[in-house]
């Protein structure tokens, strides 16, 4: 027999698990957590700072972001562009994110630079010149970005799904980078304040991933040792639902060629008892090429390019969302045939999807973490919600325990196809009679910058 | 300084076979990697494609996920993800790549699904049609529907003649994605899937023999068939008289292009082009972040690029989006009057020594995960016949001095050899 008919059988996988980090604390009250992976010659250091956008003054939102973004156009020691130069001649870059639950300033370097790369770090952390003319430019980028973003039509669905799933009184419920109203509030000052109060080691974590030279706790102690604490710790907000959802709503981009979608509503956090439970529901859902989403809407329908459904986890609470972008003339049905098939009570998951699943989870993970900045984002991430390093391999560990019955019943509790907002942004003249005729009744919708 | 220290630590093992049949074979063994990336190119890509026929590479790279001999529709992808690995593909100018990365026990498996497509492709009418319409909302999703979303194909357009191989996107036309029939599909997949159009790379948890052996024992049995040379497509001359395109678009802010014809891949000057690209536009220490975002706030986002493109000419791309009330043309003069300025004196050497650092934390960050590193080995041995180059193309950017970006810029970067595409806001204001 041709050998090339028979298909090769495929032996189960190890368990693998992701490499436990040697932790730490410095005497400011930084926690460090050191990732030595040998072979990975790019070394990835983040600070994550126990900074939640809740703790911004509401008149000026997004000035959690300007302090970022303005952190590394100069410092006390290197003025102005000199900063920048010193972090690129030694092959660094800078980059940070204001994050829901954290704010976190990161650089990657090769290896022999990483004792210059950590000062740097550290200098950019601690002492950021915050200038008029860099921080009053960073503030009329992020207008400028805001432009750009309402021109998007992806861009709008998502906004409408927050503002669709989270109480507007909420953090969550308003854009991360702040609104064109309080964005253009801000001030140097305002920047400087935030700094001054939220960037401190208290509630600060320190990642480092890569191959590490044996000194690499005395570098950051070198570097960070200074950094002095703030002594007030910030209060994380509960995150609330909208109290009107479910809605349908279209936001009005005359002459859209497709209509982006999102289906969803307010969802759990990591900390769920049934969150793996969760995990593989929404993989067999939309998580993958082969999940219902996908193989119904592409291809069988042919009506989209990608579908994919999951949950999103904030620090407490979250969302469970489907996107999707199609054509106008069928987004109507698209959507139909998405709540349709998120309806696992009447549809539970086969023992075989539930081992599709899991075994996808768990064997995509060391593909996944091969490389040191990968690593230290899923750290960055659960030392930014609270969560010990240790979460991912436990969670690991719960997913291959997880039966189809239980995916089902997790998801059938925690998704019901009816009580979900649908959220559109597209053409609103060539939409709203189709929604309607799927029992889909919308209301227009505005989108403020 | 010296920034070659983990470079010349590092070297990656390549080994490079060819089977009876033409099937080049490339194993890069890994012993710490978690798994194996498989990465086949092809030598096919929108280049090769005819006139009324444009976009049929890219659907073809669709039509391959929908069914071969042993493999049902939409099965290659479900199929690989279920084993906890990953798959795709995607379709350029000058080749077309397929992946998966793989735990090492679902290796054999992504070999064989690799191979069952590489033998036979099994597609129907009602799969075609169904990828017709996937491709056409991949369309709609990444250009159309999106600001300044015609700009890959009036970039092609104003740089390369109407016929060009180049002059138009992998996207393509969707007239013509309209008029291909079953028997184009068919006719294209017997010209260029064959073993002697493609490079087999496999990076990771495997050894040289272990390469060889299911190499020949997956894709061995596979006729080898002739194929056809490559589309060729001739050097351009600079452009002549800087042409300009101008459009109005609903968009938020005026953007220009300004665009030269640079050296394809293979030519000795494209590395120097490469640097001179990143020392002007990369981190924020570059001249024109520095001249152009940060001291004269005349631009609210730039890049440079080269398509890095094979056949006798490329594209090198400046691209500044202005800020609110700025004049393009303002923007322009600082683009010219640095590019004059590194032709007449080259970079600084700290900003060169600065460029080739970035470089080295690139290169070192682009190939630690198998799968870029596999597919930068598919490249250089597609298109360079030489995937050892994967071992000293850093110390070739490391030779460069200032003299060779300056001359790089005096050759392909000449201010009067510019064409250049602006977006105007379409009712302006």
């Amino acid at each position: 027999m041709n050998h090339s008919s028979v298909r090769p059988q495929v032996r189960p996988a190890h368990v693998w698990t992701l490499q436990s980090p040697t932790e730490t604390r410095l005497d400011n009250g930084a926690r460090l957590w050191l990732y030595q992976l040998p072979g990975q010659y790019v070394i990835s250091a983040q600070v994550v700072m126990d900074a939640p956008l809740s703790c911004e003054p509401a008149a000026v939102e997004g000035c959690a972001t300007i302090a970022v973004r303005s952190s590394d156009e100069g410092s006390m020691l290197h003025p102005g562009s000199r900063l920048a130069e010193a972090v690129e001649d030694i092959g660094a870059i800078y980059a940070g994110t204001a994050r829901q639950s954290s704010t976190v300033a990161r650089m990657e370097v090769p290896v022999s630079q990483l004792a210059a790369a950590l000062r740097l770090l550290a200098e950019t952390v601690t002492q950021p010149a915050y200038e008029k003319v860099d921080v009053d430019r960073h503030r009329d980028l992020r207008l400028a970005e805001i432009e750009q973003t309402l021109a998007r039509s992806s861009a709008l669905a998502q906004i409408g799904f927050q503002n669709a799933v989270f109480d507007a009184g909420c953090r969550v419920g308003r854009p991360a980078a702040g609104r064109i109203s309080t964005v253009e509030a801000i001030t140097r000052d305002d920047v400087i304040a935030f700094h001054d109060r939220w960037w401190r080691p208290d509630g600060a974590t320190i990642i480092l991933a890569g191959e590490l030279p044996p000194d690499a706790a005395q570098l950051v102690d070198a570097a960070f040792g200074s950094w002095t604490p703030g002594n007030q710790r910030a209060a994380h907000e509960q995150t609330l639902a909208n109290p009107a959802a479910p809605v349908v709503w279209v936001i009005d981009r005359p002459g859209s060629v497709q209509a982006d979608l999102r289906i969803g509503g307010f969802g759990p956090d990591r900390l769920d008892p049934q969150w793996a439970a969760l995990q593989v529901a929404s993989c067999a859902i939309g998580g993958a090429f082969g999940s219902r989403l996908n193989r119904v809407l592409r291809e069988e329908l042919g009506y989209t390019y990608g579908a994919h459904a999951g949950f999103r986890p904030l620090r407490s609470h979250g969302s469970f969302v489907v996107q999707t972008s199609c054509r106008t003339e069928v987004a109507a049905p698209a959507a139909r045939a998405a709540i349709d098939l998120l309806n696992v009570t009447d549809e539970p998951f086969t023992e075989t999807e539930a081992l599709d699943a899991r075994t996808f989870l768990l064997g995509i993970a060391p593909l996944r973490f091969q490389t040191a900045d990968a690593i230290a984002d899923e750290a960055s991430v659960l030392a930014g919600t609270g969560l010990p390093a240790s979460w991912f391999n436990d969670q690991q560990a719960q997913i291959a325990a997880v039966s189809a019955d239980q995916a089902s019943a997790a998801f059938s509790a925690a998704v019901q196809p009816e009580r979900l907002s649908v959220v559109l942004c597209g053409d609103a003249d060539q939409l709203l009679t189709g929604l309607e005729a799927q029992g889909l009744a919308a209301e227009v919708v505005t989108i403020d910058g | 300084m010296q920034f070659m220290s983990e470079v010349t630590r590092l070297h990656y093992p390549v080994d490079d076979t060819t089977l009876d049949n033409g099937l080049r074979v490339i194993t890069n063994p890994d012993p710490l990697a978690p798994g194996v990336a498989v990465n086949l190119w092809y030598r096919v890509g929108s280049a090769d494609e005819a006139p009324g026929a444009t976009g049929f590479a890219h659907l073809f790279e669709h039509l391959m996920f929908a069914g071969s001999a042993n493999v049902a529709s939409g099965e290659h992808l479900a199929t690989i993800q279920a084993v906890g690995g990953s798959a795709n593909a995607t379709t350029s100018f000058d080749r077309t790549n397929y992946f998966e990365t793989v735990g090492p026990q679902a290796l054999e498996l992504a070999l064989w699904l690799e191979a069952d497509r590489m033998g036979s492709l099994d597609v129907g009418e009602q799969n075609l049609r169904t990828q017709r319409d996937v491709v056409k909302e991949e369309k709609r999703q990444r250009y159309d529907n999106v600001p300044y979303g015609d700009q890959l194909e009036l970039l092609l357009q104003l740089n390369f003649p109407g016929g060009h191989p180049y002059a138009h996107p992998a996207i393509g036309s969707m007239a013509d994605l309209d008029a291909a029939t079953l028997d184009d599909v068919q006719a294209f997949y017997r010209t260029w899937y064959q073993p002697g159009a493609a490079v087999l790379t496999l990076s990771g948890a495997l050894s040289v023999d272990q390469g060889h052996e299911l190499a020949g024992r997956y894709f061995g049995d596979l006729p080898g068939v002739g194929v056809p040379a490559n589309k060729p497509a001739p050097a351009l001359p600079p452009h002549a008289g800087t042409p300009e395109v101008v459009v109005s678009r609903d968009v938020p802010r005026p953007m220009v292009h300004l665009c030269w014809r640079t050296p394809p891949l293979t030519h000795p000057d494209r590395l120097a082009v490469e640097v001179l690209l990143s020392l002007i536009s990369d981190g924020q220490s570059s001249r024109l972040h520095r001249q152009l975002i940060r001291e004269n706030e005349l631009a609210e986002a730039l890049g440079a690029d080269d398509f890095g493109l094979a056949r006798g000419s490329s594209l090198g791309v400046i691209s500044v989006r202005a800020r609110e009330g700025v004049d393009l043309a303002q923007i322009t003069d600082t683009v010219v009057e640095t590019l004059d300025d590194i032709i007449t004196d080259g970079p600084r050497p700290e900003e060169l020594a600065r460029a080739k650092a970035g470089f080295e934390r690139e290169w070192l960050a682009a190939l630690a995960p198998i799968d870029e590193r596999a597919n930068q080995l598919s490249y250089y041995a597609t298109l360079f016949d030489d995937p050892q180059r994967i071992n000293h193309e850093l110390a070739e950017i490391e030779q460069l001095e200032v003299p060779d970006i300056a001359r790089a810029a005096a050759r392909w970067f000449n201010p009067e050899a510019r064409a250049t595409l602006r977006y105007e806001i379409d009712g302006g204001n």
